[in-house]
């Protein structure tokens, strides 16, 4: 899986995601890799292929008249890449940043992006099969954003669809409402 | 048609480079009107047309193919003197150039090819036809037409004609049989490949017409006066059919082009002994040629055994030949000759002899034969110089650099703080120091040698302006020459697309409201040539572009009175104005002096939009103007937009960076210097009241510095001053300026991002923007506050 060239990957994971949001059981043996992570008591996932590094928090550069859930610009190796809060992204309350906190730096649609998680936690090799389509009211976050539900032994874990995630369209959207 | 579906890099390298020759081609069609009698220019632009037909024709672009080929037709006939280029013709000619302009946009976008205009292939060739019956070439080119009308229907014909020829018995016998040498000729049913079978009329009468042309040349090789430029000539000619040839892939066909090459390549440095030999197994190579490319309008492949013969022509080219050879090759040329006039006229006649040149030269080719090799690997290298890279492969490499840079500096921090201690032995800490200041250096000059390779010469845009100047000119009816200086300055490559639609427009406004029509030129006693002369040189880190006219220059009056009409500026304003700053207001958005609207200028959006732009790369304009003597515009840019000289400003928490250009002092003013006027902050500063703009409102920043008296940054943009409150300056800084991600950048006066020296990241405050803020708030011009009490 590894080796797999990354624009298949995404392929396969956007079709998996496609069947997911269809309410179909998806069949073979296909494993998922993924980055899980943690805001406030509820634990994410996305794809290991899409995202580029996890930093430690560092200090931000504000950008005045951005978006909301922007936070700010970072310096990565000399590029400037927009960090995203996801407790604003999804409309949680606000946390202080702790020891803890993670920045995220994923790839979508050809942007650099990094958003800002409570902690990271694993990353975790699980079998397509047991990923579902979210159920409407499965927590604090908008559906859109869900591309499946992997249920696990003693836990949930709610696997991201980036590409909506930041696409204009929905951080536009999320500024008008 | 259906030529939509090649490959696209294929499609990429055809636009770059046929983009390239296009343009020089406007810019060589222009002088030639000027020049018609400058057969080199001609021979540059026929060859230009001919490689963009052959590129083309390779695409299968048969739209283009024809246009491109029509022109070629008419610059042939010019070449050879059938006719002169007058107007009439240059304007057919440049018809013709930008309708495969047109196909090219048409190619980018994906669409269809245009057609060409109705009637513009036909005049074109009309005008190659000229007298027809007074040359032989005309004569030809009167061929062209009838090429042409074939061209649509050619797939099916070919290939019946293909077809045709498969199912009579192979084995030699074929078509042409040859009378004298029975073994020697073998032809065989040819058929092109689906695509290129309708190009086949195309390439021959191609391959014949530049046959006539080398054939031509290889004669002048025995004259040792001209046998240089004869040479150079044919290696032109021969880059071209080898070209055409290497489209069809007819092997025997590119072995000749390949012998012809070989004598253009050695052709210059001939010794006079050789000269002939070389210049008869030529023609030689020329005849077979043509005996092949005829056969292949039949759907035959007419061939002879090439091996010995482009040996012995080898070895001829190395030592002049072994002994006993030159006569072969004498015998050869002179059967070829005898028979070279019968082989033009009749289709099934073919050349003698040319089996029986080589026997005698062939012992000494193997090894002459790969000397021949290495050298013109060498020659292809010298002339391959350059290589085209993608600009965001040199982005990314700017960006490492960047980040070098960055990593230096910390090295050299870190050293610095490793010679104030004590640790580790003195000798030590002294070599550390002396690594990381060699670092420093070498890091400095990869920053520059990076920046360099972003570096172009300003002349690809001035060569655009020779065209447009000329059909500006016919519109207006005016009579104007271009002189261009400084084409060479090099500037970087974001600066020259910027830089573009200013340039055209200040030029527009020259031809059309500077230079005055001939007679009023005549009667104010100036020549009736109007001259606009287009300057460009280095100035330390700038570049300044001056655009001088000789026309009837602007006069401050008229321009005040036009501004008060339009609302521009009031009666007060202008009365108080200098000469300078009336003119200055033909910037100002929304003023326009045409008296009458053209299409040429005048639609009253433009000089503001000039300034802008040139305000957008870090410019200045200025405008200098003696009525009735001529008009100078003076603009001056930074070499690059991707560095630049900066003041890093600390606004509570954060640190921004100003451009430095626009800062003309800081002053901390003491509180008795501020005051308010309705609302908003003004400072007296000397004798002028200046508006003040709060930096931490600006960029909602927590007032941190409300205890503290802040600095102001006293700014001054395009002739306004405004007064920037900072928390402190923190200290002048080279930045190189990064976009940032256009999702979140939402109109605040910010123009991009840098990175400091310790890795963090500073906005750059927008001039204009905060400017336009200012002046929001001040409800009018910012300088024009009322003074205070």
């Amino acid at each position: 899986m590894n080796q797999t060239n990354r624009s298949q990957k995404s392929a396969q994971t956007g079709e998996i995601a496609g069947k997911i949001a269809a309410g179909q059981q998806i069949g073979g043996g296909d494993q998922l890799q993924l980055v899980t992570f943690g805001l406030g008591s509820e634990e994410f996932a996305v794809d290991i292929l899409a995202v580029q590094e996890i930093n430690r928090m560092m200090s931000l550069t504000r950008v005045p008249q951005s978006p909301p859930e922007v936070e700010g610009v970072i310096n990565l190796r000399g590029k400037i890449i927009p960090v995203v809060d996801l407790r604003k992204r999804f409309g949680m309350a606000s946390a202080e940043k702790s020891e803890q906190s993670r920045i995220v730096v994923v790839e979508v649609h050809g942007r650099t992006i990094g958003f800002i998680v409570d902690r990271v936690s694993e990353v975790l090799r699980i079998s397509s099969k047991i990923v579902e389509a979210a159920p409407s009211m499965v927590c604090s976050v908008d559906s859109d954003f869900i591309a499946g539900v992997g249920k696990l032994d003693d836990r949930l874990l709610i696997l991201l669809d980036l590409a909506k995630l930041f696409s204009a369209e929905s951080i536009d959207a999320a500024k008008a409402a | 048609m259906s030529g939509m579906n090649f490959d696209p890099e294929l499609l990429q390298d055809f636009l770059t480079e046929a983009g390239e020759l296009l343009e020089q081609l406007d810019q060589d069609l222009v002088s030639l009107e000027s020049t018609p009698q400058d057969l080199e220019l001609v021979n540059r632009i026929f060859r230009a047309l001919h490689t963009i037909k052959g590129s083309a024709s390779f695409l299968a672009l048969t739209n283009l193919v024809s246009v491109a080929h029509a022109a070629e037709t008419a610059l042939n006939a010019a070449r050879n003197r059938v006719f002169v280029i007058d107007r009439g013709a240059m304007d057919l000619l440049l018809a013709a150039v930008d309708t495969v302009k047109k196909q090219f946009d048409n190619l980018r976008a994906g669409e269809e090819l245009l057609a060409p205009e109705a009637g513009l292939c036909e005049k074109l060739i009309a005008l190659g036809e000229g007298r027809a019956a007074a040359a032989p070439v005309a004569a030809k080119a009167a061929e062209m037409p009838k090429v042409m009308a074939v061209a649509s229907g050619a797939t099916s014909s070919a290939a019946a004609t293909a077809t045709a020829v498969a199912s009579a018995p192979a084995g030699g016998g074929g078509g042409g049989g040859d009378p004298f040498e029975p073994g020697a000729v073998t032809s065989a049913a040819f058929a092109l490949p689906e695509g290129k079978a309708d190009l086949l009329e195309f390439l021959v009468a191609d391959v014949e017409a530049t046959l006539d042309q080398i054939q031509a040349q290889v004669t002048r090789l025995s004259d040792e006066a001209q046998r240089a430029s004869a040479a150079s000539a044919m290696a032109d000619l021969t880059d071209a059919l080898g070209r055409s040839v290497d489209f069809f892939g007819v092997e025997p066909m590119v072995r000749l082009t390949g012998v012809l090459r070989n004598v253009s390549t050695a052709g210059s440095d001939l010794p006079n002994a050789t000269a002939p030999k070389v210049s008869r197994a030529a023609t030689v190579a020329v005849e077979m040629l043509r005996e092949t490319s005829k056969g292949l309008l039949g759907g035959q492949l007419v061939s002879r055994p090439l091996d010995s013969f482009v040996q012995a022509c080898e070895a001829l080219l190395k030592d002049g030949g072994e002994a006993g050879e030159p006569a072969t090759a004498n015998v050869a040329a002179a059967s070829v000759a005898s028979n070279a006039s019968s082989a033009t006229t009749s289709e099934g006649s073919t050349i003698a002899a040319t089996s029986a040149t080589p026997a005698a030269g062939e012992p000494a080719a193997g090894k002459a034969h790969e000397h021949d090799g290495g050298e013109k690997k060498a020659a292809a290298a010298a002339g391959d110089q350059t290589i085209r890279v993608e600009v965001s492969r040199l982005e990314a490499l700017l960006n490492l650099v960047g980040e070098l840079v960055l990593q230096k500096n910390r090295c050299a921090a870190l050293g610095r703080q490793l010679s104030a201690s004590t640790w580790g032995t003195q000798e030590y800490r002294e070599s550390v120091q002396q690594a990381t200041s060699s670092l420093d250096r070498v890091t400095s000059d990869l920053q520059v040698a990076v920046m360099k390779t972003r570096m172009q010469p300003l002349e690809k845009l001035f060569g655009k302006y020779p065209r447009l100047i000329r059909d500006l000119a016919r519109k207006l009816g005016k009579q104007i020459n271009l002189e261009i200086e400084g084409g060479e300055t090099e500037v970087d490559k974001s600066v020259i697309e910027e830089l573009g639609d200013p340039l055209i427009h200040l030029m527009r406004n020259s031809c059309d409201h500077g230079i005055e029509s001939p007679e009023a030129r005549v009667a104010k006693g100036k020549p009736e040539m109007g001259t606009i002369r287009l300057m460009a040189s280095h100035e330390g880190s700038h570049v300044q572009i001056l655009i001088v006219d000789d026309g009837k220059g602007i006069d401050p009056a008229f321009i005040s009175r036009k501004a008060v009409e339009k609302g521009v500026a009031t009666e007060a304003q202008v009365s108080a104005m200098s000469d300078r700053e009336k003119m200055a207001l033909i910037f100002a958005p929304g003023f326009s002096t045409a008296e009458k609207l053209s299409d040429v200028s005048g639609r009253g959006v433009g000089m503001d939009v000039v300034k802008t732009n040139i305000e957008k790369l870090k410019g200045t304009i200025e405008i200098d103007s003696t009525p009735g003597v001529g008009t100078t515009m003076r603009i001056k840019i930074p070499l690059t937009v991707a560095i630049m000289a900066a003041m890093m400003v600390a606004i509570g928490p954060e640190v921004y960076a100003v451009p430095l250009a626009s800062i003309t002092e800081i002053v901390k003013p003491e509180a008795s210097q501020v005051s308010t006027i309705r609302g908003h902050k003004v400072m007296r500063l000397r004798d002028t009241v200046l508006p003040l703009l709060d930096g931490a409102e600006l960029f909602d920043l927590p007032r941190k510095h409300e205890s503290e008296r802040p600095f102001a940054v006293v700014l001054a943009i395009s002739g306004k001053r405004v007064g920037l409150l900072v928390t402190r300056p923190v200290g002048q800084q080279e930045v190189v300026i990064k976009p940032l991600d256009g999702r979140i950048d939402k109109g605040g006066p910010i123009s991009g991002a840098t990175v400091r020296d310790d890795g963090g990241v500073s906005l750059i405050m927008d001039m204009a923007k905060l400017l336009a803020i200012a002046e929001r708030r001040g409800g009018g011009r910012a300088d024009v506050a009322p003074a205070s009490p």
